[in-house]
């Protein structure tokens, strides 16, 4: 991996919550262009801080990430916008408008290229319309265009949210938790989209996962957080299932993970 | 050993002395209050006689009255209709900028919430009194009447409709680059167009019955009609004034019913 060109690399990260919790410690990291990467880890142990740093939908505290070569710690207003834009996320709870149809959601994805008067009249380019039911069809979601959310399932929903942030363009693909709220066969379509999008658009994938198998089937690269802190490294060969045991253990720190990169 | 487990109420609980000695307190300030403004339940009843009397009075409406009666009952529509407008299209701002989902500064909610309180806090026969005073005798001043009234209470309604909305869409808009407006038009409005809708018909409704009343102040509409009718003590025309005022908010109140139930 480490011939590509890096897409997101942390230097010395570190987040404090105002309440002086710990989301973020020492975090040095670096995600080549075009990898799948799973993040592990325990309920707390700062995996949504990481993903929500990178479009600063978290500020960090200290240190600095780059995005394709920029740094935007420092990031405000347009330039901000213009970052998020270019990154795509997905959530475990889809995060959808209920009450909109699918097309509605799946073109509000491209807002961020629109002026705030040409979108809010909905005057979207034929080109976009155009590009809304193509990112439905790689999702295998075209036929429900015109539904209204409420009326998807859970896995329907997400695919529409993946479909949403294909919208943008994206270089980079976060997904926070993506199949936790659903059960194990939309599980494997959400995760085939994923992996497709990886696979045949070379976006680059984040994604926190909570189950190990699920993380060794598509990933490429599996990452492991405790405590804020990085303490597992290693690319998807190098992963043997005993190596878990110690990310998810309740006490002592990791000593073994190694670190590539 | 199983009685045991029969948690054991406390005197207060045993003998109801909250509800008790709130039912005292409430018995005490009605009594209270009779006796400070002076209700006279004797007269009161005396006084049935003559309610009686305007009643056969105007048992007898003066049909011909009707068509004179169309003309200010369709003004104090358009006045409802002109004023509720106004004043959702002004409330509409200030309940984005009062919602505390929307807006994390709190000096800004602060003022605003706080501006909007004050709005409530007048009541709108005040309120007509003093816009008769500032233009005139006349429908206008209904107009502002229900405008300011409105305002105040669908910025409430309406802000507090927005803090009930889910945030998620809010996060995943702004985590796709959108702006603070797109924010509002992409993942606010579509989750609280309908209860605004409904916030607007039910408001609209209370302002129809409202102005009817607006008019004694010479705020406008059919109002104007029943003082001078009951004035002249024409109360076969009175009759009719208040009978075409009944159907009119029947007939509002059930279009806005139904259409509001169709909204949910
Ligand atoms: N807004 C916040 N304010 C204060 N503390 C926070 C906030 N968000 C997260 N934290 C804390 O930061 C730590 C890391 O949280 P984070 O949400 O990143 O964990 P996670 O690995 O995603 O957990 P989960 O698997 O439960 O989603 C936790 O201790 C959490 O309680
Ligand atoms: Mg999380």
């Amino acid at each position: 991996m480490s011939d590509r060109p890096v897409m997101i690399e942390f230097d010395d990260v570190q987040k404090v919550y105002p309440n002086g919790t710990v989301g973020l410690k020492d975090i040095d990291l670096k995600i080549y262009d075009g990898e799948f990467v799973a993040v592990v880890g325990l309920s707390g142990a700062g995996k949504s801080t990481l993903l929500r740093s990178i479009n600063r939908m978290h500020d960090v505290t200290s240190g600095n990430l780059k995005v394709d070569g920029q740094s935007i710690v420092g990031y405000k207003g347009k330039d901000l916008r213009n970052l998020r834009r270019s990154i795509g996320m997905i959530f475990q709870d889809f995060n959808l408008v209920d009450r909109a149809s699918v097309r509605r959601n799946v073109l509000s994805g491209k807002v961020g290229y629109y002026s705030t008067w040409k979108s809010s009249l909905g005057l979207f380019s034929a080109e976009d319309k155009q590009r809304a039911i193509n990112s439905l069809k790689r999702v295998n979601m075209v036929e429900k265009l015109y539904t209204r959310v409420d009326e998807l399932s859970g896995g329907q929903q997400q695919r529409v949210a993946i479909a949403r942030a294909l919208m943008q363009d994206p270089k980079i693909m976060l997904a926070d938790e993506p199949i936790a709220s659903l059960d194990p066969l939309t599980t494997n379509a959400v995760m085939d989209d994923l992996l497709s999008l990886n696979k045949d658009l070379g976006i680059t994938v984040l994604a926190n996962l909570h189950s190990v198998p699920l993380a060794m089937k598509y990933a490429d690269r599996i990452i492991g957080l405790r405590a804020g802190q990085l303490v597992y490294d290693k690319p998807i060969a190098e992963v043997s299932e005993d190596d878990f045991a110690e990310i998810y253990s309740e006490s002592h720190p990791v000593t073994g993970g190694a670190v590539h990169g | 050993m199983d009685k045991d487990l029969i948690p054991k109420r406390t005197f207060v609980q045993k003998y109801h002395v909250k509800g008790l000695v709130g039912t005292f307190i409430f018995l005490l300030l009605l009594w209270g209050s009779a006796v400070m403004t002076g209700v006279n339940w004797g007269e009161f009843f005396t006084n049935l006689d003559q309610f009686f009397d305007l009643l056969s009075r105007m048992a007898h409406p003066a049909w011909d009255y009707t068509n004179i009666v169309i003309q200010p009952i369709l003004e104090t529509i358009q006045m409802a209709l002109i004023g509720t407008t106004i004043g959702t299209l002004i409330a509409i701002p200030f309940s984005i900028l009062a919602a505390r989902n929307l807006i994390k500064n709190a000096v800004v909610r602060g003022v605003i919430r706080f501006i909007l309180n004050l709005v409530r806090t007048l009541p709108d026969l005040l309120l007509a009194a003093l816009f008769v005073a500032i233009v005139g005798i006349g429908s206008t001043a209904g107009v502002w009447t229900l405008a300011v009234f409105s305002f105040g209470m669908i910025s409430k309604l309406f802000y507090e409709t927005i803090e009930t909305i889910d945030d998620g869409p809010l996060e995943a808009l702004r985590a796709a680059g959108a702006n603070n407006v797109q924010v509002v038009v992409f993942a606010v409005v579509p989750q609280v167009l309908n209860s605004f809708v409904s916030y607007f018909l039910y408001t609209f409704e209370i302002n129809v019955r409202a102005s009817t009343v607006l008019g004694y102040l010479g705020a406008g509409g059919i109002g104007v009609y029943l003082q001078r009718s009951l004035s002249s003590f024409r109360y076969d025309q009175t009759a009719v004034i208040v009978i075409a005022i009944l159907l009119i908010v029947i007939v509002i109140d059930s279009v806005s019913n139904s259409l509001r139930e169709r909204l949910q």
